[in-house]
């Protein structure tokens, strides 16, 4: 081999060496730079918990004399909606399905025939207390009535607010006031399309 | 001979020096040869080691799957709930993804017990920005053959027989399913989302905010203006509900989970995801596994917006994205895997207008891919009429049961200007258990179990561009069916209509039956 030889040699070698160093260089897997990298840590715990943010404090409810006389009547409306008739607002419980929407897009009237005359004093107003049923507010007016065709007025139009957190229940006291017929007016319900009453009740301190 | 032309170390040089200059040659020809492949994979390692990547732990309460857990049992043959899954491992450049396993249904029949069989399959989740390998490592599998869904991407993964691994790179957020050896058992759902921007104040107050890790919520009710941010690696136990009010916000990566809720069979149905009565709400982000029922619900509601929500149902009813009586909701990015319809749109009150799906993958185990019905005037109005709903750009990874594309219009309802453009069905055995055949249902039906109305309605204006079937059938008939002659089918334009390579240019072709009771139907 003459120097021409040897020099084409060591320029090949050279080559052959750098294009397979580069090779291998590159074909090694891709270092990741830590920096890029974020990882969102889980707190100890060894099973689910409660999150404080939405834990909500027991409540407990008023106590109220007298009997509800509402329970022994019967309700009626001016329409219903679905399968939620009037006769689910004094059938003992706001749970459940058991509840009173009255008619969509127009004012829900409830009537209730206690059966009898009774001094009333008070009037409590119940949806499902699930937290599920939100918060909502129902505009409505109160009627008493001893003949169940002439109403009278005894409770203003007003927003009652519905909280879950509070039971979903509001308490109404009134002056007391004998009558046969009470009657609910409601105009408005930020929670459905029409008024809702999953049970009223009526107390009365008679005998 | 001079000097200079001398032969170093005569003839034996000469041979040796030609083998050397051989062997380099033939060196710096492999080592060419693999330059650009070297090149190429320079490129690619400069952009993982640049990408920007965001991994979740999962709650470390969460109980490993066991061998036990994952066999084929009801939910009240074993323990329901999610897991944390140990036989499948995913690295992201070359860390560690907490993988899930989450209950799925690979059976295709309905159980009126409402107990049907479960199985699990693992799903993992994480942001990036960039590009990202993926190395997804399955000690007890024998790794004959990958297929990574969508197929759209082309990705043809490296397989690792002896190490039992897969590796592929992504470099765009969206959901990439891995099945292996043609088996949809076990495959893994990887959520690879974009990192999250815009995040709500976490110091405003109406801004609730879950953080890491495994919390009982029984139920979380929104209020007006409300954001509720669920962070990546939460899960939670509970649903979520909005009712009557507007402008809310549901975002993060966290989980919904259902699992520890019995199945509703019926009676109680706990959904993950209900907006009721809202005006501008706002869906992003999350992940609802494990339903009672089904799983997205919005009813009577306007201004929506739907975007990167993925979803994973297996129990009865597990309808996916279910829209009754909305206006102008947009379903964007969305991964929908369910055990009965996956998007749906009805009626059950006022009429629905505008409303689009668009850039969602489809998985539907049980019932149909797109349905519109059948309840189209459950609410019984005057006048009812679902318009303007379009489809595009729809993946269907695999529709086993029903119709991938279906209107039944099974009350008195007209349903006008509904479009499906650019739809891929990656595979449509349609027809398992107890399915039907048909790849297209339009109809105008009596149904026992869902007509509400007496009377009956029409179907106006449906146009179908760009529909590719990849993969299904030897057979994948559709049909085209009015009622009588007042209640018809009028105006259904396909065009681009492709049945596992053959472009179908007449309804024969394409296996259609039409009846008499339809008018201007047309396939070019």
């Amino acid at each position: 081999m003459n120097k021409k030889g040897i020099i084409v040699a060591a320029i090949l070698l050279v080559l052959a060496l750098g294009i397979n160093c580069f090779v291998a260089a590159g074909s090694k897997d891709a270092k990741v730079n830590d920096k890029n990298l974020q990882v969102v840590t889980a707190p100890d715990q060894k099973e689910a918990m409660e999150n404080e943010r939405f834990t909500i404090a027991e409540y407990v409810p008023e106590d109220i004399d007298g009997t509800n006389v509402a329970r022994k009547g019967h309700c009626e409306a001016n329409g219903y909606t679905d399968v939620y008739p009037a006769t689910y607002a004094n059938d003992g419980t706001a749970e459940g399905t058991s509840y009173w929407e009255g008619p969509a897009g127009q004012e829900a009237i409830l009537t209730c025939d206690l059966k009898e005359s009774y001094n009333i004093h008070t009037i409590r107003l119940s949806i499902n207390p699930a937290a599920i049923w939100s918060k909502r507010t129902q505009t409505m007016s109160i009627s008493v009535s001893d003949d169940g065709e002439n109403f009278k007025e005894i409770v203003p139009s007003a927003d009652y607010k519905f909280d879950p957190n509070t039971g979903n229940t509001v308490v109404i006291h009134i002056d007391e006031v004998k009558t046969k017929y009470v009657r609910l007016n409601i105009t408005k319900n930020t929670g459905a399309a029409s008024g809702q009453i999953g049970e009223i009740e009526v107390f009365s301190n008679d005998k | 001979m001079s000097e200079n032309k001398k032969r170093v170390g005569g003839r034996i040089g000469f041979v040796i020096g030609c083998v050397l200059i051989y062997f380099f040659t033939v060196g710096i020809i492999l080592g060419g040869i693999k330059v650009p492949a070297t090149m190429k994979k320079m490129k690619l390692n400069s952009e993982i080691q640049n990408s920007k990547v965001v991994l979740y732990d999962g709650p470390k309460s969460l109980k490993d799957a066991t061998e036990e857990d994952l066999k084929f049992a009801t939910e009240e043959g074993r323990d329901f709930e999610i897991k944390h899954c140990v036989d499948t491992k995913v690295l992201v450049n070359g860390k560690e993804s907490y993988v899930y396993d989450t209950n799925v249904n690979n059976t295709h029949t309905w159980v009126d017990s409402y107990l049907p069989g479960q199985e699990r399959t693992p799903i993992t989740y994480f942001d990036f920005d960039g590009t990202v390998e993926i190395i997804v490592e399955v000690p007890k599998t024998d790794i004959n053959y990958v297929t990574i869904r969508p197929l759209k991407y082309g990705i043809k993964p490296e397989i690792n027989k002896k190490k039992h691994t897969v590796t592929f790179t992504v470099d765009t957020p969206d959901t990439y399913t891995v099945e292996f050896n043609n088996n949809v058992k076990r495959a893994v759902h990887i959520f690879a989302n974009e990192i999250e921007e815009n995040l709500p104040d976490f110091d405003s107050e109406d801004v609730l905010y879950i953080g890491p890790g495994e919390w009982n919520i029984e139920n979380i009710m929104l209020e007006d203006n409300q954001t509720l941010y669920i962070s990546g690696g939460a899960v939670v136990h509970g649903i979520i509900n909005a009712n009557f009010v507007k402008n809310v916000k549901v975002m993060g990566r966290g989980i919904i989970d259902g699992s520890t809720f019995n199945g509703w069979k019926g009676r109680m149905a706990k959904i993950p995801l209900k907006f009721d009565n809202c005006t501008n709400f706002s869906i992003e982000g999350v992940i609802a596994l494990n339903p009672n029922a089904w799983v997205l619900q919005s009813y009577d509601s306007i201004g929506g917006k739907i975007k990167n929500v993925k979803i994973i149902s297996s129990r009865p009813n597990g309808d996916g994205i279910t829209l009754q009586s909305c206006n102008n909701i947009q379903v964007k990015n969305c991964f929908v895997r369910t055990w009965d319809d996956s998007l749906v749109v009805k009626n059950y009150d006022v009429n629905t207008d505008g409303i689009s799906f668009d850039n969602v993958q489809v998985w539907t185990d049980l019932a149909q891919s797109m349905e519109i019905g059948y309840e189209t005037n459950k609410g019984n109005k005057e006048n009812s009429k679902i318009s303007n709903v379009r489809f595009n750009n729809i993946t269907v990874l695999h529709n086993f049961h029903k119709p991938v594309l279906s209107i039944h219009n099974a009350d008195n309802a007209l349903v006008k200007d509904i479009s499906y453009k650019n739809i891929v069905v990656e595979e449509a055995t349609v027809g398992k258990g107890d399915g039907t055949p048909e790849l297209m249902d339009i109809g105008i039906v009596n149904s026992g179990n869902w007509s509400t109305t007496m009377d009956r309605g029409q179907v106006e204006n449906v146009t179908i561009d760009g529909f590719k079937v990849l993969y299904g059938n030897e057979s994948l008939p559709s049909k085209i069916k009015g009622y009588d002659a007042e209640h018809i089918i009028k105006g259904v334009h396909i065009t681009g209509l492709e049945i596992k390579g053959k472009k179908i240019k007449s309804l024969e072709d394409g296996e259609f039956t039409v009846d008499d009771k339809t008018d201007d139907i047309t396939i070019k």
